[in-house]
């Protein structure tokens, strides 16, 4: 089970699909300089059987922390070919079944192999790697007048309110692929990098807004109406599995822009970011000055005018 | 304003004579002394009390006691004292006096700045009680929450019955610049779509579709707090209706929506809502067609009045429709 079998399968498939040069070939598609002859020890002159080339093969590339990759070419290889030649591998469903228990799988959607998310979503989405450099779009949310509500009320009533706008806000968020990289009680930051990420972004964002409505009415247990204000916007970031120590002039620009440049009961989108939304969300935007800076703003609840 | 000092002094004490001295040029201040003896005599009026005490704490704890508990709203107490201990000065602020004071330190600076933190801390007990009125405003504002049914059973209502409700019509209006880009077929399946999105959308709220024809129908609310649940999800769903045209219908033109609420009571029936007439129906079914402009949702004054303090604000008072006066979202 686990490790050992999954190597085995592999190994298994390998043998099976590849003779010993195509899988040498095959073997470079993810190390560019393969030589299986120096990798398994047998001189150039010999021949190597094709069982120990693909067992030393998947050994080294366990080693060198390839393994995913591999079995990602596996199956590409299993769907499109390689090198114009069709392939197929037996135990593919074992190997993925294998790869299950070893705690990744296979999304087809992202055609990437991702961790497996248990009980909590994944901050790297199951696949982002440490120190690369990865498009998000980040939406900073925050409860207004929080210090206030805070000296105003309850302490526990504040808990209790803050925990009923989180889990809200958790709903809109994962229910579009969003993560919730940093959350400190009134609020937080929300990232979107699947599919159409800032369309999710802004959609989350009116779900937030939206729910909000109902939050107040019904659950709310502070003497007035929560307000938020939301500041979204696109761009690079390094990233890092201690998503708090990510620093990033994408994400500072948000919370600018959610801070200095938002009213409340109002999302807020940069100008760059403004040109990545759908036309048909565009609408729904209006263009605004707001202390030296250009931005698109949506004010809740949303009045008759706007939606014409 | 004179501002009225209350001074309890010991018997032949100096205290007196030195606080006159001090403050002779200042009128802002009115002293009224006592000894200890004559506390029974004093008219404990003044918002200001200066305690001079006798040796320790301890010795004139129950003096200050005596003193503070006759005042009808509890007064500042400034300690004048003798003692330079900083445990003495501790106790003292402990037990609720305001400042202590050394009575070798006195100075009519050092006065002016007692009085004047006595009276910050006055006018902060102020603005406690205002804060006390606020907290007034917070109890209306809990008392409005709007409690979601839990439990409800439409079968539990009888046929031809007359009941208490709260009917919302709804349509849903193809925007100018979409009519003639999609099919018949397309439209029919945009408006079964938003029906079983309202159906779900509307069972949190305890309301259900009464009957419903091509693009629109007439919701029904009877359980629970139902003007404030039918207006509730009225607001609910008029800024969902965006997301929920352009997520999950796919469309690039927006759809509009035009809704209409009133509340009464009106009669029920579970299926045959083709013959049901009563004057509630009708009224909601005029007030869209007559009153409703697209993205708006229009309540009578029965509905407003009922309404929540959460929710009232949304609604702003718009016209009269047939002597009712009709509010506007």
């Amino acid at each position: 089970m686990g490790i050992s079998r999954l190597k085995r399968l592999l190994t298994e498939a390998l043998s099976q699909a590849f003779t010993v040069d195509r899988l040498q070939l095959f073997g470079r598609e993810i190390i560019k300089n393969l030589d299986l002859h120096e990798l398994t020890g047998f001189p150039p002159n010999c021949s190597i059987p094709r069982k120990d080339a693909a067992n030393e093969l998947v050994e080294y590339l366990f080693e060198i922390n390839k393994t995913i990759q591999l079995i990602h070419l596996i199956i590409n290889t299993s769907q499109n070919g390689f090198k114009s030649e069709k392939y197929e591998f037996q135990n593919l469903k074992l190997i993925i079944n294998e790869m299950k228990e070893c705690g990744y799988e296979y999304n087809q959607n992202l055609n990437k192999i991702v961790k497996i998310e248990k009980n909590e979503k994944r901050n790297d989405w199951g696949f982002l790697e440490d120190g690369k450099s990865y498009n998000f779009c980040f939406v900073s949310v925050d409860i207004c007048g929080n210090s206030k509500l805070v000296r105003k009320y309850d302490g526990a009533k504040i808990k209790e309110s803050y925990k009923i706008f989180k889990s809200l806000v958790v709903k809109a968020v994962e229910s579009r692929n969003g993560r919730i990289w940093s959350w400190e009680g009134d609020g937080g930051l929300l990232v979107f990098h699947l599919d159409d990420f800032v369309d999710s972004a802004v959609l989350a964002s009116i779900d937030i807004m939206t729910s909000l409505i109902v939050f107040n009415s019904t659950m709310n247990l502070l003497g007035e109406d929560i307000i938020i204000r939301m500041g979204i916007n696109v761009g690079g970031a390094e990233y890092k599995k201690e998503v708090d120590s990510i620093i990033s002039d994408s994400i500072e620009l948000a919370k600018k822009i959610e801070k200095n440049h938002t009213t409340p009961q109002t999302v807020s989108i940069s100008k760059n970011s403004y040109q990545h939304v759908n036309s048909a969300l565009r609408n729904y935007f209006r263009e605004k000055e707001i202390n030296g800076m250009t931005i698109y703003q949506l004010s809740f609840p949303i009045k008759e005018e706007v939606c014409k | 304003m004179q501002i009225e000092i209350d001074v309890y002094h010991l018997a032949n004490s100096r205290l007196p004579d030195k606080l006159s001295k001090i403050t002779a040029s200042n009128r802002s201040w009115k002293f009224n002394f006592y000894d200890y003896d004559a506390l029974e005599k004093s008219d404990k009026k003044g918002r200001i009390v200066i305690l001079e005490e006798e040796d320790s704490y301890i010795s004139c704890v129950d003096v200050f006691d005596a003193i503070v508990t006759k005042y009808s709203i509890y007064p500042t107490v400034i300690i004048f004292t003798v003692n330079r201990e900083l445990y003495n000065v501790v106790r003292w602020m402990r037990r609720g006096a305001a400042d202590c004071l050394w009575m070798g330190d006195l100075s009519d600076q050092l006065l002016k700045n007692s009085f004047k933190s006595a009276l910050n801390y006055i006018e902060s007990k102020m603005d406690i009680k205002a804060g006390r009125d606020e907290r007034k405003k917070d109890n209306l504002y809990e008392e409005d929450k709007i409690e979601l049914p839990q439990n409800y059973d439409w079968d539990s209502l009888k046929d031809s019955e007359n009941y208490e409700m709260t009917l919302l019509s709804i349509s849903a209006v193809m925007n100018k610049d979409a009519v003639g880009i999609y099919s018949k077929a397309t439209v029919e399946k945009i408006y079964e779509q938003i029906r079983i999105e309202i159906s779900a959308a509307a069972a949190p709220f305890g309301g259900k579709i009464w009957f419903w024809n091509n693009n629109g129908g007439m919701l029904i609310f009877h359980f629970g707090d139902n003007a404030n649940l039918a207006a509730l999800f009225s607001l609910y769903f008029a800024n969902k209706f965006f997301l929920l045209t352009y997520e999950k219908l796919k469309l690039d033109k927006p759809l509009n929506y035009k809704m209409s609420i009133d509340s009464g009571k009106g009669l029920y029936h579970k299926t045959d809502t083709g013959h049901i007439t009563s004057e509630l129906l009708n009224f909601t079914v005029h007030i869209q067609h007559k009153l409703t402009s697209d993205n708006e949702i229009c309540i009578t004054e029965r509905v407003y009045s009922k309404l929540s303090g959460r929710i009232r604000k949304y609604f702003t008072e718009s016209e009269k429709f047939q002597d009712a006066l009709i509010y506007k979202y």
